[in-house]
């Protein structure tokens, strides 16, 4: 999994998550769990810290399930209170839980085995075509990894700014919203001048190492397909192929009842 | 020590502030807590001027903020006039009113529109009412050596050595009792690093503020401070008088730190076999006692 | 031939007030002429604001005369077709390390001038450990520079910077925000670099000891060239240097202040060794 070509691992993951939104149906899910759980043995992960992953999508998962559960329409189950469960509701979070759950653990799959760097040295690359439309692509790639290498110094900078602040008094807690919100000018205003020194900065850093946009550039690690991407398209397909057959004839029209 | 010269209120008997067995652990990526500050206890004087050295990741930083409670001991705790500052109910924003903390590079926290509204933050946080903030920050501002023109100019418009200074009366306008700077002088020329010293030292001897200076450079330390406290990987291996710590330099040394040039010279001086006294650590005082020596053996 | 030489270098810029007016202008450097023969180490000091910074970044192609010219290996600056040949044969470090490295991992960063050159992969991977090597951070490579010291990082940059295979390199106060411990292994490395690979290095600071061990000294103000020397000239000035807002080492100090006292004492020491042994040897007299 590390050692695929970074652009494997954004198609697959792309075409993955592409599957989930066109069908929805059990046996799709099915091979789409089997697929992933497949991924995730391979990549050596500890599926613990997989799941660990989900944390910060737990409340929306929660929020999404109990939204579709109790507010969809149809053939109604049980009921208390205030609240219906209906088949369709039961179907419908199923699905979007699955959904949901499917495409953080892919995606953080992808991040988890790829170097930011390469991912975006990855996506210069396959948006390349869009340069006949007059995207700028390697302008935005050069941004994105920039960005990347940035986030966490100026995470820090807000940190140190903000107690600076606070050994001057600063009180982010109290009051209400308007007292709150103009509480953060003392933060927002330096940390703007300090990124825009930094960026003046890494301009001339950049030009003085003569930087001169995309053209003529080479690279230190030139992506380059190995036998193990040509393996790893190969079972994208066989696993488009499987989808659609499953998705388009196996359960043609949606099933009424599970 | 000039713990005995003090006035008003303060009560001598009990230290200003006394950081009792500090633990300060953070957490990394990795399994085990970092410990940045590791037990440490002293305490400091009224009107004491105490310089803490240590490179970079000793620990000294965090320190700081743990003194005026940015920051959370793991266990250990803060007297300040003898109050627990952890305490649940302890005031902690007016704590930091009297003991005033400058950052690293304090001119990155400028934000107001003028100098004067910056240096004003401050003492409205602390609940002075806008006449007597603005009557206090007039008077910082004076203090700090900046001229009238600068009142009312944006505080990005200052060159480099008046941000600095702008920013450290923005701590000062809070009248704290103890005042921390956090390598105050960094990215100064020469004279403007002497300038700014001079001014803090002058806080120590007209108003007899407690001054708690962080330098890399061992002569700035030797010739303003009284005591200095050596921190080496989160403890505090050094807390005495100058020349006594100056003594030990092997152990200065083992922290990744040396002695002022100066006493390295009257050191290998004395080696050599001139009757010099050795606990000299500034030049004036070195180039007095080897005048002395040589005319009293009439060389010159 | 000089590997750096500048002619009569005026730069001028014009202060904008708040709704764009002309302010003023401001005459950052003041018709500096000097010239720097190549392998030489050579310290520039000056106070803040003495034009040091500005002069620098026009030896790199950043900035452009307003008079005068600048000449770099012999190309001219104001030509743009050698704009890449120049930034490449002089090299440039700057004050923080955090916003020069422009990689989110060390060997990323010092491919960066190579890549922009257009230098063949293979290439670019026997300069970047080549480099990293130079500056004695070779297991370093992987890392990302966010977990480095400030000494790491600079030597970092300052890798970056060799890995365009320059003749000279500017460093622009590189150890103004470095602890000493970091300071001297930039300067040690600096050092190196002009023995070894024969670069010629102009280290812009304003700390003393950084100077004691170039071969030439300039010192400027106000956008002048106000002294020029070896260091033990320099040194020599004591008072002259005070008047410019700097300082001289602490075994400079004491020996100007033993010889305003009357001790015979020779000029120019520079470092505490020096003055024990000319203070012993006044000594054995009095026995």
């Amino acid at each position: 999994m590390h050692r695929l070509d970074p652009r494997t691992k954004i198609v697959l993951t792309f075409v993955y998550i592409l599957s989930l939104f066109i069908f929805e149906n059990p046996a799709v899910y099915a091979v789409a769990a089997l697929f992933l759980i497949i991924e995730i043995i391979l990549s050596r992960i500890p599926i613990l810290y997989m799941v660990k992953g989900l944390k910060p999508v737990a409340f929306l998962l929660a929020f999404t399930v109990v939204i579709n559960l109790f507010f969809t329409g149809g053939q109604e189950l049980f009921s208390f209170w205030i609240f219906t469960v209906t088949i369709e509701g039961i179907k419908r979070s199923s699905y979007l839980i699955g959904r949901l759950i499917f495409l953080v653990l892919s995606s953080n799959l992808m991040t988890l085995t790829t170097a930011p760097v390469s991912l975006t040295n990855a996506l210069e690359c396959l948006m390349r075509p869009l340069k006949l439309f007059k995207v700028p692509v390697h302008e935005v790639a050069m941004m994105m990894s920039i960005a990347l290498r940035f986030i966490p110094i100026l995470v820090d900078e807000t940190n140190k700014i903000m107690k600076a602040q606070m050994a001057r008094g600063a009180d982010f807690d109290s009051g209400n919203i308007v007292k709150k919100t103009k509480s953060f000018v003392p933060i927002i205003i330096p940390l703007f001048v300090s990124a825009f020194r930094r960026a003046n900065n890494l301009a001339q850093a950049m030009e003085a190492r003569c930087y001169n946009g995309g053209e003529g550039r080479t690279r230190l690690n030139p992506l380059k397909y190995k036998r193990g991407d040509i393996v790893a398209y190969a079972l994208l397909v066989i696993y488009a192929v499987l989808i659609v057959l499953m998705g388009c004839f196996l359960f043609k029209a949606p099933p009424v009842a599970l | 020590m000039q713990k005995d010269n003090d006035l008003n209120e303060m009560n001598n008997d009990v230290p200003i502030l006394e950081a009792k067995h500090l633990v300060y652990e953070y957490r990394t990526a990795s399994a085990k807590p970092v410990r940045a500050v590791y037990d440490v206890s002293f305490s400091v004087w009224p009107g004491e001027f105490i310089g803490l050295i240590g490179h970079t990741g000793s620990g000294k930083s965090t320190l700081l903020q743990l003194l005026n409670a940015l920051e959370t001991p793991a266990s250990g705790t803060v007297y300040f006039k003898g109050q627990d500052i952890f305490e649940k109910r302890y005031d902690r924003k007016m704590l930091r009113g009297k003991v005033g903390l400058v950052f690293q590079y304090p001119e990155h926290q400028l934000f107001a529109e003028t100098v004067f509204a910056d240096v004003c933050f401050g003492p409205l946080n602390m609940g002075v009412d806008r006449k007597q903030a603005e009557l206090t920050a007039y008077d910082t501002i004076k203090k700090v050596g900046l001229e009238d023109e600068c009142f009312y100019k944006s505080p990005f418009d200052l060159s480099g050595g008046q941000k600095r200074r702008a920013a450290i009366a923005g701590v000062l306008a809070m009248k704290p009792e103890v005042l921390i700077l956090d390598e105050p002088t960094a990215g100064l020329d020469p004279k403007g690093r002497d300038e700014l010293l001079d001014m803090i030292a002058s806080l120590r001897d007209k108003e007899n503020m407690t001054i708690i200076l962080v330098s890399h450079s061992m002569e700035d330390v030797a010739r303003y401070a009284d005591r200095i406290m050596v921190m080496n990987e989160g403890r505090l291996i050094l807390d005495d008088t100058v020349s006594t710590v100056f003594k030990r330099s092997q152990e200065i040394k083992t922290a990744g730190l040396s002695v002022p040039e100066v006493s390295e010279i009257v050191a290998e001086l004395s080696a050599a076999g001139l009757p010099i006294r050795n606990d000299i650590f500034t030049v004036d005082e070195a180039a007095e006692e080897i005048l002395r020596v040589l005319k009293e053996y009439r060389v010159i | 031939m000089s590997i750096v030489d500048l002619k009569n270098v005026t730069f001028e810029y014009i202060r904008r007030d708040n709704e764009g007016n002309v302010d003023g202008i401001t005459t950052a450097v003041d018709g500096v002429s000097l010239k720097v023969a190549p392998g030489e180490f050579i310290a520039v000091l000056g106070a803040n604001g003495s034009g040091k910074s500005t002069l620098a970044k026009h030896i790199n192609a950043l900035l452009f005369p307003t008079e005068g010219a600048v000449y770099v290996d012999g190309m001219n600056t104001a030509d743009e077709d050698k704009l890449l040949e120049i930034r490449s044969a002089a090299g440039m470090i700057f004050q923080n390390p955090d916003d020069q490295i422009i990689g989110q991992i060390v060997e990323e960063d010092v491919a960066f001038g190579p890549e922009n050159l257009g230098v063949p992969t293979d290439e670019i991977r026997e300069r970047v450990s080549d480099s990293l090597n130079a500056v004695g951070m070779s297991e370093y490579g992987l890392r990302s520079p966010d977990r480095l010291s400030g000494g790491q990082k600079q030597r970092v940059s300052i890798a970056s910077v060799i890995a365009m295979k320059p003749k000279c390199i500017i460093m622009d106060e590189p150890t103004a925000m470095i602890d000493p411990g970091g300071r001297r292994e930039i300067l040690e490395t600096a050092h190196r670099l002009n023995k070894d690979e024969k670069i010629t290095v102009i280290l812009i600071t304003h700390y003393m000891e950084e100077v004691v061990d170039a071969d030439r000294v300039f010192v400027m103000d106000k956008g002048k060239v106000a002294m020029s020397g070896t260091p033990a000239e320099i040194f020599s000035r004591v008072s002259e240097l005070q008047e410019l807002r700097l300082t001289v080492p602490q075994a400079t100090e004491l020996a100007y202040k033993l010889k305003m006292a009357g001790v015979p004492i020779r000029d120019g020491i520079l470092t505490g060794d020096e003055l024990v042994n000319a203070i012993m040897k006044l000594w054995p007299v009095a026995k």
